[in-house]
């Protein structure tokens, strides 16, 4: 059976899921930012696919650049996300998305 | 011309290894299933790591060798350094046991974060996703890949249309990681009230160590003198009540 576009849209969506269920599962904060990753990356994937497998005559590329850029905008949130999580460490010396129950204070 | 499709190129299928996809596919959906199962978290961000390794592998099977070696860097190089790092500065990292039942929890966390609810809207949307792919399945593709990007990769075809086509969101991204740079910074910086909390609670612990050295040498000359000596004794205020 030849790999299509479904191949890598199913691939893309379980990795995608796989990345709802930790941001609804994990406590942690970093784990929660690891499954937002996932999520992100099965967003790539599915960008990819349609690049090569979609409108592949006009605009082979469209979806490959935008899954480039998609990534450098996933660093950047990593690098907000974390210093984010450390100034909420600092006021609740917590990281459990749990116990930080407080809008402000 | 690039752009032109190869007259026997066969189809949208053309040139994507089977075994390869699988196993890059298999091993991608695997570590991301190590890194939101897994306990000890720092487990998970090596898991994770691995992850970006079998993501890089799928997508360069699928031809995006360029985006493959992004995926590579961002997911196994920048976002397990930052998390760890992160975790280091955080003296309290959750490790094993950080699913374990905190008497805190509030109700309505505790009921949204069960794991059976998690996985059955994690499966709903995947169910759905993959739904609407099957259901339109073969309406994307509307014809053969280009030989060319196939042959001889991707990279500088995709530079072409980064610096042509895409260059104001290229400039865009660019700006964005340095004001993420420079926001991380601002936000992770102490601020002056927390630089007087510190203050403040350094010096209260500074007095105390005081307080307390002062009452025994207190005691030790009192210790030192000779019993029924009281003039010594009247003469240093505060001993009783502890400073």
């Amino acid at each position: 059976m030849s790999i299509g576009v479904t191949h890598l849209l199913v691939a893309s969506a379980l990795v995608f899921g796989t990345g709802v269920y930790g941001v609804l599962a994990r406590r942690s904060l970093f784990g929660v930012l690891l499954a937002l990753q996932l999520m992100l990356a099965g967003a790539d994937v599915a960008l990819v696919a349609f690049a090569r497998f979609g409108d592949a005559v006009r605009q082979p590329l469209d979806g490959t650049a935008f899954a480039f850029l998609a990534m450098l905008a996933g660093a950047a949130e990593v690098t907000v996300a974390v210093a984010l999580v450390l100034l909420a460490y600092r006021r609740h010396r917590t990281v459990q998305v749990d116990e930080l129950d407080e809008l402000a204070g | 011309m690039w752009l032109a499709p190869a007259p026997a190129a066969g189809g949208e299928s053309v040139s994507v290894n089977g075994p390869l996809f699988y196993l890059g596919a298999t091993a991608a959906v695997a570590g991301a299933v190590l890194v939101v199962t897994l306990k000890d978290l720092r487990t998970a961000v090596m898991a994770f790591a691995g992850f970006g390794l079998a993501l890089g592998l799928l997508l360069l099977v699928v031809g995006a060798d360029l985006v493959a070696g992004l995926a590579v860097l961002v997911f196994t190089g920048v976002v397990p350094a930052v998390v760890l790092a992160g975790m280091v500065l955080t003296t309290d990292p959750p490790g094993p046991g950080e699913d374990d039942a905190r008497a805190r929890r509030p109700v309505l966390s505790a009921v949204l974060r069960r794991w059976p609810l998690a996985l059955g809207v994690a499966a709903g949307v995947s169910a759905l996703l993959i739904g609407v792919a099957a259901a339109s399945r073969g309406d994307w593709v509307t014809g053969p890949y280009p030989s060319e990007l196939l042959d001889r990769g991707t990279t500088a075809t995709l530079g072409h249309v980064l610096f042509n086509s895409y260059a104001l969101p290229f400039a865009g991204a660019g700006v964005l990681l340095l004001a993420a740079a420079v926001g991380a910074t601002v936000v992770a910086r102490r601020d002056r009230i927390e630089r007087d909390m510190d203050r403040a609670e350094r010096e209260r612990a500074e007095r105390a160590e005081r307080v307390r050295r002062r009452r025994e040498d207190r005691i030790r000359a009192r210790e030192g003198r000779r019993p029924g000596d009281s003039g010594m004794a009247a003469a240093i205020p505060g001993d009783e009540d502890g400073g």
